[in-house]
């Protein structure tokens, strides 16, 4: 069998992106694993710096506000953003009503940042964790939106007839043939939506508020990144990378599964 | 003795400006097989989902077994409806779907698997109990579509274009499955469909609509045999039609002169292919013509005459034993005739 040069290009092409793409990545990795803290010399192998991060409270507790933000917005946006999705998919199709549900997805953060705080400040809230759990699930109904109603689009309506045909009435209805079938498209619009919001950095820097009780898992980072890149922060980016790895590869399965 | 079990009286639903059932009355009796037959807009599937209780007629009442069920919500009606695309649940086992109705019910433990597995077995489906229907072929859907809704002991069961999503052979398969299940069951069977061979094997009577309106109402034989219309004519099987005058004894048609029909009126005169003799020979009262092609189909053969007069050709059928169709050759003269009793009269 002769080997096609066009193939063979191609391959090599494929794998300069991922070089392009992974490589500086697999560099973060090594480092955190770098005995000395300077990130030009290898000086042998240590969890050192994850020891470290370990005993710094400050981390522990911006991660622990992060994980709170991000369970909480995750909560609120996929219940609304199901909600909105049936909704939406059974009304007449409107390209206006899709474009301002599409919105925040789209729009700069930086203009929804100053435009949440701008309106928080109108309505005297006070700024904290609360705040940033509101603004996440703002731009995240979008996403779950979006997730769950494509999954909607391949809904055959007509079960929903025949549950209601067999008896049940329209709450059994959702809860026990609606609901399992689009689960798979919910579930995975949540796990997306755990992921945008944990590592939401723009949004949550300027509605989180001046009390340092609030600061977020990347406003930490940010915060000691002014100091160099020191190990440590490989170290978190290296967990944060292999936690992601876990949540990407959870929804793809789920999305195979219910395909 | 038959008692009527489902009345519609007087339903008509429009959507916007379209009347999609226009003022329909029809019984349907206790045990029946009856089948609603029409083109596709004729508004069969409307009316279907009117007895269902999915859509609210803009007129009318549904009578049911002497109880008026016109205001009474889908899922509080003793029908039931098959689904044309079965419409089962894909996160559900087989035993799951057809459980699923009796658990809305109340029923429970022993009593609902032992129906679960009754239903199974009728449908011949027990083997496949704990599958999931996306495992299925089309057949099998079909008969857990089936299990699922009789497994309600529904008064009258309600079925969208049953065969329509299978393949010809098992089509014929599962109409004789269909029919016996019927019988054996007793339930009143309602089916819509626009498959007039459906309808003629199955149904006991047929209602033929058109528009929104019953066009006729009868067994398929008289159905088949006496079509009250050209519209009813030319739905439902093959059939010639010649246009001309009732004479009380005869037909008369212009450039032909008069071919036999039976006594009455009308302007058009109807014939099925099955009923047209054929011969070579030249006979008195035969009409003279001119093979212009002729189709083997297995059991039978179907040659197209050419008259000389008439716009379209004769459609003739004879049993491919016949001792004409194996000669049969383009541009043949030949002779047509039938009995006149076997000719229909109807008003165009």
């Amino acid at each position: 069998m002769r080997t096609d040069p066009i193939r063979l290009w191609l391959n090599a092409h494929l794998g300069l992106v991922y070089v392009f793409l992974y490589v500086p990545i697999l560099v973060l990795i090594v480092l955190s694993f770098n005995k000395s803290g300077l990130p030009t010399t290898w000086t042998g192998f240590s969890t050192e710096w994850y020891g470290k991060l370990a005993g710094n409270p400050k981390i522990l507790a911006a991660a622990g506000n992060s994980l709170i933000v991000a369970v909480a917005s995750t909560l609120i946006s996929t219940f609304i953003g199901t909600l909105l999705a049936m909704g939406m998919e059974e009304g007449k199709p409107n390209p206006y009503l899709d474009a301002l549900v599409a919105a925040p997805m789209i729009i700069p953060d930086i203009v929804l940042a100053i435009a949440l705080l701008s309106f928080y400040t109108l309505l005297n809230m006070s700024l904290g964790l609360q705040s940033i759990v509101l603004s996440h699930a703002v731009f995240n109904i979008a996403f779950v939106c979006t997730v769950v109603r494509t999954r909607l689009k391949n809904f055959d309506r007509s079960i929903v007839e025949a549950s209601i045909d067999l008896g049940a009435s329209e709450v059994t209805t959702f809860r026990r043939v609606t609901l399992p079938v689009i689960a798979p498209g919910v579930v995975a619009a949540a796990l997306l939506s755990f992921t945008l919001s944990i590592d939401e950095f723009i949004i949550a820097y300027f509605t989180a508020g001046a009390g340092q009780g609030s600061t977020t898992f990347p406003m930490q980072i940010y915060a000691m990144i002014r100091f160099g890149v020191t190990p440590e922060i490989n170290a978190i980016a290296t967990i944060v990378i292999g936690f992601s790895f876990l949540l990407v590869l959870l929804s793809q399965r789920l999305n195979r599964e219910a395909a | 003795m038959t008692r009527s079990l489902l009345e519609i009286q007087g339903i008509t639903k429009r959507f916007g400006p379209v009347t999609a059932v226009d003022k329909l009355s029809l019984t349907v009796n206790d045990g029946e097989f009856f089948a609603i037959l029409g083109p596709s807009g004729c508004g069969k599937t409307t009316l279907l989902r009117v007895v269902a209780g999915f859509e609210t007629p803009d007129e009318g009442r549904v009578v049911l077994a002497g109880a008026d069920i016109t205001e009474l919500k889908a899922n509080r009606r003793p029908v039931n409806l098959m689904f044309q695309s079965y419409a089962l649940f894909p996160h559900m086992s087989v035993a799951g779907n057809v459980a699923y109705g009796l658990e809305m019910e109340g029923v429970r433990g022993a009593e609902l698997g032992r129906r679960v597995d009754e239903a199974l077995a009728l449908v011949r489906m027990s083997d496949y109990a704990r599958r999931k229907p996306g495992q299925l072929s089309g057949g099998q859907k079909q008969r857990v579509a089936l299990a699922r809704a009789l497994v309600k002991r529904p008064k009258v069961l309600l079925l969208d274009e049953p065969l329509g999503a299978l393949d010809r052979k098992l089509r014929e398969q599962m109409q004789i499955e269909l029919k016996k299940l019927q019988q054996d069951s007793g339930i009143a069977f309602v089916v819509v469909t626009h498959d007039q061979e459906e309808a003629l094997t199955l149904a006991d009577r047929i209602a033929l609509l058109d528009r929104g309106r019953i066009v006729q109402l009868d067994t398929p034989r008289a159905l088949y045999d006496r079509p009250a219309s050209r519209f009813a004519a030319d739905f439902i099987g093959l059939m010639n039609f010649v246009e001309g005058t009732a004479n009380g004894t005869g037909f008369t048609v212009k450039n032909i002169g008069t071919l036999p029909a039976p006594a009455g009126s009308g302007s058009l005169l109807a014939i099925r292919p099955e009923r047209v003799r054929l011969s070579d020979q030249a006979e008195s009262g035969a009409i003279a013509g001119q093979i212009e092609g002729a189709a083997f189909l297995g059991q039978d053969v179907i040659a197209h005459v050419a008259v000389p007069g008439l716009e379209r050709p004769i459609i003739a059928r004879l049993a491919a034993g016949h001792a004409l169709a194996a000669r049969l050759a383009r541009g043949q003269n030949v002779w047509l005739s039938w009995q006149a009793d076997q000719a229909v009269l109807l008003q165009d």
